[in-house]
């Protein structure tokens, strides 16, 4: 932040750290502006002084260590007094939020940032989701997978109860990425706080559907398949989708599977998720005819699909009636 | 493949350059990185020794010393513990002040100044409406928090059912409908959460809240976690982490399905990532050596019953040398 000068706080007597370690013999010899920034800092937190000179002091402490918790804590209740002080909360308090897009822009990682976010919104007199999507599509663009920032935008569509974008937000993602995990999930929060119709949870399978059909071999499109059945139809899965599912493995479930058929004799298929997924489905609909589906579909994740699992296959094997 | 399995099993796990890699740590004040981790630090003293006590030399760290580092970090103001003299008190750091006492028999080091009773109010301050934790006074949400809150009165002895049974409540509503847990309601499943979760729901003797096809979906969406190679990974489609050693292999010990994870791949792969000249653990084999990864190394290579490590128990993520203490929830009247 400009106006920043060292110059404006020789008034403070600087506060040192103490570790209280006894054989603290070694000089402490972090940086010079450092440790004078921080030293300063401790001592106006220590005083609660809330001053615009404080609050420039703590954008220097920011810049120079964006995790210390504690100064963004300072912070916070400077711009609480400072606000009213002003006479002019909502013009103070964007300001405040021009301050922390720079800030967010130059620390993508740093997750304080976030729940300050949260914070000043909701002592904001009129919050507005406009004014935070432009961030959140910056950030998630440049690490689309950021687990705080896409937290951060459920936390902003429920305070707003804007679900309108989201759909189409994670598509956006998913078609840049097909496994981006982070998206598929988000379409699920946005399904759950929507009450979708019977009609739209079809939609949603078909969408989920030609997403497989593009790349085969994805956990996160084949579990949002099943988290739709399960969360939506109780999951009473269909013909269609079996059929669906059976296309990915080369219709190995028409070939005799046992414990000790030879690897070799099994064909290459195109997803061991969607083999997966059968199991489950023939797992979960009892019928002799399903059980042995399940059956020989375990044997073969177990010896060649998903040797690495094979004590989980094994163990859904034992499962079965 | 047998090739390969031999190969794996010549790696040399490098005990007495993981002891003087932590021991190396807190001599290195005079490093900018050190200061500026000043946020994380009585977290880090926690990782070295849980490290040391796995690698059977606790000794290597001066006991009272550290135990007067962690009581300089008590807050007065706030009742909770700073990571570092000076900085607000937090649940993170609350947590590892109460373990590192706990772990040197020390906890009555904490009746000096009522410290002890402003920690526990502290604690029980930070409840939400909802049964949630923040990790202070700033509202921060994130079921860590509630692990922190809970996992820290219990070893205290000062668990009660007003603050569980919300706590519990909010846990479950964590449970996504892949088989994992999120930070909070709705969010993405992340295997740290998935430990934050279940460690509460063991500590407090509330597993039972799980149906057996939730403990089967958990169990599958952890394994789930292990790529061919060998190490496990937080979420789908990302790349594995030593760390996921222990969040994914000490859920997977709570529920007791620990035998779904291929034992000897993940092995070598955390015996990949050991510096061989320093010492210490990275996340992946030829990173840089931290201490989170090389205590999380360690502590998983111990679930797994490898290398003659003392046992750790998977809900307190310590020794079960001293976890077998606590008073276990419910408490007998
Ligand atoms: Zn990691």
């Amino acid at each position: 932040m400009s106006g920043f000068d060292m110059n404006n706080y020789v008034d403070v007597e600087p506060l040192e750290i103490e570790t209280g370690l006894p054989d603290e013999v070694c000089p402490i010899m972090y940086t010079d502006e450092y440790k004078q920034v921080m030293s300063v800092a401790r001592r106006l937190m220590q005083e609660g002084e809330y001053s615009e000179r404080a609050l420039q002091l703590t954008s220097k402490a920011i810049a120079l260590a964006p995790a210390f918790y504690t100064v963004w804590n300072y912070r916070y209740s400077i711009v609480e007094h400072l606000a009213k002080e002003s006479g002019d909360v909502e013009g103070y308090m964007n300001k405040e939020m021009d301050w922390l897009d720079e800030v967010t822009l130059g620390n993508p990682k740093n997750y304080q940032i976030w729940s300050y976010r949260q914070a000043l919104l909701k002592i904001h007199p009129a919050p507005s989701v406009k004014r935070e999507l432009p961030i959140l599509q910056i950030m998630i663009d440049d690490d689309t997978k950021n687990y705080h920032v896409w937290s951060y935008r459920k936390w902003c569509i429920l305070f707003f109860q804007d679900f309108t974008n989201e759909l189409t937000y994670a598509d956006s993602l998913i078609q840049r990425d097909v496994y981006n995990n982070s998206a598929w999930t988000h379409r699920m929060f946005v399904m759950k706080h929507t009450n979708p119709s019977k009609h739209e949870v079809r939609e949603e399978i078909e969408y989920t559907k030609k997403k497989i059909e593009i790349v085969p071999q994805n956990v996160s499109s084949w579990e949002y398949l099943r988290g739709l059945y399960e969360v939506f139809l109780d999951c009473e899965y269909d013909e269609e989708t079996i059929k669906f599912a059976e296309k990915f493995t080369d219709d190995i479930l028409k070939l005799d599977i046992t414990v000790d058929k030879e690897v070799s004799a099994l064909p290459n298929i195109e997803s061991s998720y969607a083999l997966e997924f059968l199991a489950d489905v023939f797992a979960k609909i009892p019928s002799p005819e399903n059980t042995n589906n399940a059956k020989k579909a375990y044997t073969a994740l177990s010896l060649k699909y998903d040797p690495i699992r094979s004590a989980l296959w094994n163990h859904k094997m034992g499962q079965l009636a | 493949m047998s090739i390969e399995m031999s190969e794996s099993e010549n790696i040399v796990f490098l005990r007495d350059k993981h002891i003087k890699y932590i021991d190396s740590l807190d001599k290195k004040q005079e490093d900018y990185e050190y200061w500026l981790s000043e946020h994380l630090r009585l977290n880090g003293v926690y990782w070295g020794l849980t490290a040391l006590c796995l690698l059977n030399a606790k000794d290597t760290f001066k006991k009272e010393d550290v135990i007067e580092f962690v009581i300089s970090c008590w807050d007065e103001r706030s009742g909770g513990f700073a990571p570092f003299p000076g900085h607000d008190g937090h649940m993170l750091s609350t947590l590892s002040a109460i373990q590192i006492l706990a772990t040197y028999d020390a906890l009555d080091s904490m009746n000096a100044r009522d410290i002890r009773e402003k920690c526990v109010a502290f604690i029980k301050g930070n409840q939400m409406k909802d049964g949630s934790f923040q990790g202070d006074r700033f509202g921060e949400v994130d079921t860590r928090f509630v692990y922190n809150a809970i996992s820290s009165l219990s070893i205290l002895g000062e668990l009660t059912p007003e603050i569980v049974d919300p706590a519990v409540e909010y846990i479950l509503r964590c449970y996504n409908f892949d088989g994992g847990f999120g930070l909070c309601p709705g969010a993405e499943s992340h295997a740290a959460q998935a430990f934050t979760c279940l460690g509460t729901l063991a500590i407090v003797n509330k597993l039972g809240k799980l149906s057996d096809s939730q403990m089967e979906e958990l169990g599958w969406w952890l394994c789930e976690r292990q790529l061919p190679e060998g190490g496990l990974n937080g979420r789908p489609s990302k790349l594995p982490d030593v760390c996921y050693s222990w969040w994914v292999l000490s859920s997977l010990s709570i529920i007791d399905k620990l035998s779904w994870i291929d034992y000897n791949k993940l092995r070598a792969f955390i015996l990949q990532s050991q510096d061989e000249k320093k010492g210490g653990i990275s996340d992946r084999p030829e990173n840089e050596v931290d201490v989170y990864h090389t205590v999380f190394g360690i502590a998983g290579l111990s679930l797994m019953g490898f290398e003659n490590l003392d046992p750790i128990d998977p809900a307190y993520c310590m020794p079960v040398s001293v976890t077998s203490k606590f008073k276990k929830y419910p408490y007998d009247k």
